[in-house]
């Protein structure tokens, strides 16, 4: 089976750098990170992920930006996006399932928590 | 030419300014040369440390494990900053067990050693950074408290500020609540950084909320505690909407004598009171309502408002006709923006009135006095006009 690719776009390198850890240890994925939402979304114009994993706050376009273009383009509509982000508003995680994300992970989190909730995901694409 | 005094005096201001400018500009030159070094420098420590504390919430299962970590930092101050700086970003991250086995990084003995000496020392950045440690770490032993409450009391308001801080992580409920009060009883401590101080003290998460909640009453009761001070404390019950006071803030004001210098407290008291909706204190916010101060009495307008009830608005209404031209702009703003029966009551009133000088100017009771009412009214009727027009426009613009 191939290895699936995640693209992860968080400013915060040691958020990235967690996420990467959890993902290339649990599950082995191939990970292209980015600290910028507008690199980000460069990089997605011409690659199509099994996941993405997507911080809110970001600098150059935020979160939910990037989530809304996503979904408006066929080609992502099975990719699955996980919302990361230290806003924890009710209204944030409402907006954020609004905009058709899979799942939203408030931090601080839990790596087993995290692994869980991508191998729930992973299993039902 | 040359051996003037002029030329002379031109001559050695030129040399001074240039050795000032050279100064200057060296200075720049090693200041960013250093910082930038400090950078790359910070950058290796976190690319080297980061994967091996991740490694160690991996792994750690007691708190011992963290020796292993600890004993890579060497002992230069810059790299245990840099690494509690490093943890204590982590603990932003992650939560649960692993955020525990973050915190056996910060306390373990070989650091909390390190700015126990620091606590010890007598100059005042040391003595800084040991309140930053222990804010983050928490205190546990009677010997570092009794160190930091020393601490507290010294000249140096940011020392004290740090160490009652640094106090506040304290799991003793005593302990805490001393630091707090006396820090309370400075004449230094600003408005911020009692507000701060009140944030550590009282938040939610804290198993202590139910005797802490006690001991905010004990601030605003306790006599030698300034009035700027117990405003601030009001200020923080009725911007966090802690509902459970609104009798003890009830009592309060009833036990508070009208005064010159209680005016701003009372003030600061009814706007709580307003904020947290304590009905049962409308009828003593409405005597206030009356008093000849029309700071006081706008306060109690905002503060009726927001109490809301059909008595209540009826009473503002009948202050529409206060002397002050203040109270009655307020009144009229805050029942054209009240959702419920504030507009109907402002239409009654203009409906009214405007009947009363239709009758004024048709019969013969036209005097100067009448005249000067007259003219009040209409500046009222005119006022609600103009309020009622910008809310009007106001809907129209935010309406997409």
């Amino acid at each position: 089976m191939s290895k699936k690719d995640v693209v992860v776009i968080d400013d915060d390198e040691l958020t990235c750098m967690l996420i990467r850890r959890i993902l290339e240890r649990e599950f082995k994925f191939n990970i292209v990170s980015f600290k910028n939402g507008l690199e980000g979304l460069e990089y997605l114009e011409n690659h199509n992920p099994d996941l993405v994993v997507l911080d809110l706050m970001l600098p150059g376009k935020n979160g939910f930006e990037i989530l809304k273009s996503l979904r408006k383009r066929e080609e992502f509509k099975n990719t699955k996006i996980i919302l990361v982000s230290a806003k924890s508003n009710s209204s944030d995680i409402e907006r954020g399932f609004d905009l058709s994300a899979d799942e939203y992970v408030t931090k601080p989190f839990q790596q087993q928590e995290f692994v869980v909730r991508i191998k729930k995901l992973m299993r039902a694409s | 030419m040359f051996g003037t005094p002029t030329y002379q005096a031109v001559f050695f201001l030129v040399a001074v300014l240039s050795l000032i400018f050279i100064f200057l500009l060296g200075y720049t030159f090693w200041t960013r040369t250093k910082n930038k070094y400090w950078n790359r420098y910070g950058r290796k420590f976190k690319d080297m440390f980061t994967p091996l504390i991740f490694d160690y919430v991996d792994s750690a299962r007691k708190s011992n494990d963290a020796d292993a970590v600890v004993k890579k930092v060497t002992r230069r101050i810059q790299d245990i900053e840099l690494f509690i700086d490093l943890v204590d970003n982590m603990t932003e991250i992650l939560s649960g067990d692993d955020r525990q086995k973050l915190r056996w990084l910060i306390n373990n003995p070989r650091i909390e050693h390190y700015y126990r000496k620091k606590l010890n020392s007598t100059r005042r950045g040391d003595q800084l950074l040991a309140c930053v440690y222990y804010a983050k770490s928490g205190v546990v032993e009677l010997k570092v408290a009794v160190e930091l409450f020393e601490l507290c009391s010294s000249k140096n308001i940011k020392v004290a500020f740090g160490a009652a801080k640094a106090l506040q992580s304290s799991t003793n409920h005593e302990m805490r609540f001393y630091a707090l009060k006396d820090f309370f009883l400075r004449k230094d401590a600003t408005e911020l950084m009692i507000g701060e101080l009140l944030h550590l003290f009282h938040h939610n998460s804290n198993p202590i909320y139910q005797t802490s909640d006690q001991s905010l009453k004990q601030l605003l009761l306790d006599k030698n505690i300034r009035k700027e001070r117990k405003e601030i404390v009001i200020k923080y019950i009725s911007h966090h909407n802690f509902y459970e006071y609104s009798t003890f803030l009830h009592q309060y004001l009833q036990k508070i004598l009208y005064r010159p210098d209680n005016k701003s407290l009372i003030k600061h008291l009814i706007a709580a009171i307003g904020v947290l909706r304590v009905e049962e204190a409308a009828l003593l916010v409405r005597n206030y309502a009356v008093y000849p101060d029309p700071d006081l009495r706008v306060c109690c307008v905002e503060a009726l408002n927001q109490l809301g009830g059909e008595e209540n608005l009826l009473f503002i209404t009948t202050m529409l006709l206060d002397i002050e031209f203040d109270v009655r702009k307020r009144i009229i703003q805050t029942l054209v923006q009240d959702p419920d029966d504030g507009h109907l009551l402002l239409e009654k009133f203009m409906l009214t009135h405007l009947k009363f000088i239709t009758k004024i100017w048709s019969s013969d009771l036209q005097s100067h006095d009448m005249f000067v009412i007259v003219n009040k009214l209409q500046s009222i009727t005119q006022g609600i006009r103009i309020a009622s027009a910008n809310k009007k426009q106001h809907l129209k613009s935010t309406r997409p």
